[in-house]
């Protein structure tokens, strides 16, 4: 018999700790079909893998959400927004989208995380110098590397509340009912953010990108 | 869309954040740990350590009955109840021993039809009851006492709550599961437990120290938590409607 070893822990190793398990079910992530509400379903009922899906199906978005709002705390903010995302899946109604439902958690923790923050100076963003995929370098050129950088230094100059906004419409590409859901305020009120923030933007880049 | 909104659309996709590359699996160790409190953290080591030593000897017990079962993979516990995991489907036959809390269980020990005033008398700790309006009424309350600090069955017209003495945080109550089968972590007001989804098969240790199987395959899934002193069992709910049950046990 193997030795007993920890109880939750060893269910963790296996579910989760990069077991032969987890990376049969991380191979399966990119292919599984499933819609939003199948999979939270299926983790409802005690699927870990049909979770690890939507985690892998959202980890990016979430991230670029919570980079935009927390810099470089949005991998902790993801992190914990996962796990509470998990914890209160009993609350989600699976009739409603689960993308909103989601963001509403992971700017919420990524708000924390920016409000705790022991100096509330301007936030450190970078563009990256290497680009995401082969279609991006391709148009990748030094000019536009400069121009996105110089906006990326205005967006993180943003009040909290206009940058969490832009990071929820334009960096995770949620559209603006879903921005406002998000913020938990009337569709016309996210757009008029949506537009001051815009405003705002113009108004620091001058003729730059705008045209 | 204006230039800008496109600039910003673009400046997405070259944002320098994190990869995020041990995300998940960083997420899905976490979920298997219960909710952060200090003291159910506490409370939760100490469970580990008494029942470590006692779970070493029901393992041997229980490869000492049955031979097939050195395929155990892995095990959980909380409170009274531990979980294992058998590499091998469970047998289906006719059972060996009544189990606490089985339907028909006949046994010198074991009282049925009583007031719950009175159940209260024979067992150690205090019986609590669900306090959600869709419980419905109580239809029958047993105490069976084969089990240290004796062990509640409340039935209800849709479920059985069953509540397990869990002195010294020994675990008394077993389930095996077969292979396929699932466990996942779960936490009821904050107390750890889980969710036991198919067939598993329950053994018990009695007050003697014997240890008991029942050799009938069960199937359905259970809600198992542990609060001190107490362990509960719901069965006969999905996972949604006990956890809402559960919450109202108090």
């Amino acid at each position: 018999m193997r030795r007993p070893v920890g109880r939750r822990e060893d269910f963790v190793n296996r579910f989760g700790g990069g077991t032969r398990t987890a990376r049969a079910v991380y191979a399966m992530h990119t292919m599984d079909r499933r819609s939003d509400a199948e999979l939270v379903i299926a983790a409802r009922q005690g699927d870990l893998g049909a979770f690890a899906v939507l985690v892998e199906r959202y980890r990016a978005p979430a991230l670029r959400v919570a980079y935009g709002i927390a810099g470089n705390e949005a991998e902790d903010a993801v992190q914990d927004a996962f796990v509470k995302a998990y914890r209160k899946l009993e609350g989600f109604r699976t009739d409603a989208a689960f993308r909103p439902w989601l963001f509403t958690i992971v700017a919420n923790e990524a708000r924390n995380r920016r409000r705790s923050s022991s100096r509330r100076s301007k936030l450190d963003l970078q563009v990256r110098d290497q680009p995401r995929s082969a279609a991006a370098a391709v148009e990748d050129v030094v000019a536009r590397r400069d121009q996105r950088r110089r906006l990326l230094d205005v967006v993180a100059s943003l009040p909290d509340r206009y940058r969490e906004v832009v990071a929820l419409r334009y960096f995770a590409g949620l559209s603006e009912s879903e921005t406002a859901e998000v913020l938990s305020c009337p569709l016309g009120t996210a757009k008029s953010r949506l537009s001051r923030a815009l405003n705002l933007l113009r108004a620091q880049l001058g003729e730059e990108v705008v045209s | 869309m204006t230039a800008l909104e496109e600039a910003l659309f673009d400046l997405a996709e070259h944002l320098d954040h994190p990869d995020g590359e041990r995300l998940e699996a960083t997420v899905l160790r976490r979920i298997g740990e219960p909710a952060p409190s200090e003291e159910s953290r506490r409370s939760r080591i100490r469970a580990m350590v008494a029942v470590a030593a006692v779970v070493v000897v029901i393992a041997g017990a229980l490869v000492a009955v049955a031979p097939a079962r050195r395929a155990i993979a892995d095990w959980l516990g909380i409170g009274a109840v531990e979980v294992r995991r058998v590499g091998l489907p469970l047998p289906n036959g006719p059972s060996a021993h009544a189990v606490p809390g089985a339907v028909g269980s006949t046994s010198p020990t074991v009282s049925e039809g009583l007031e719950i005033a009175t159940a209260q008398r024979r067992v150690t700790f205090r019986i609590a009851v669900p306090r959600d309006p869709t419980a419905g009424t109580l239809a029958g309350v047993e105490v069976d006492r084969r089990v240290p600090g004796g062990f509640v069955v409340l039935r209800y017209p849709r479920f059985t709550l069953i509540e397990i003495a869990s002195q010294g945080d020994v675990p008394v109550v077993g389930k095996l599961l077969a292979p396929g089968e699932r466990v996942d972590p779960v936490t009821v007001g904050g107390a750890p437990g889980f969710w036991v989804v198919g067939a598993h098969q329950v053994t018990y240790l009695d007050r003697s120290g014997r240890l008991r199987t029942d050799t009938v395959r069960r199937s359905g899934a259970v809600l198992i938590w542990a609060a001190t002193g107490v362990t509960y069992r719901i069965e006969g709910l999905d996972r949604v409607a006990a956890a809402r049950m559960a919450a109202s046990v108090h």
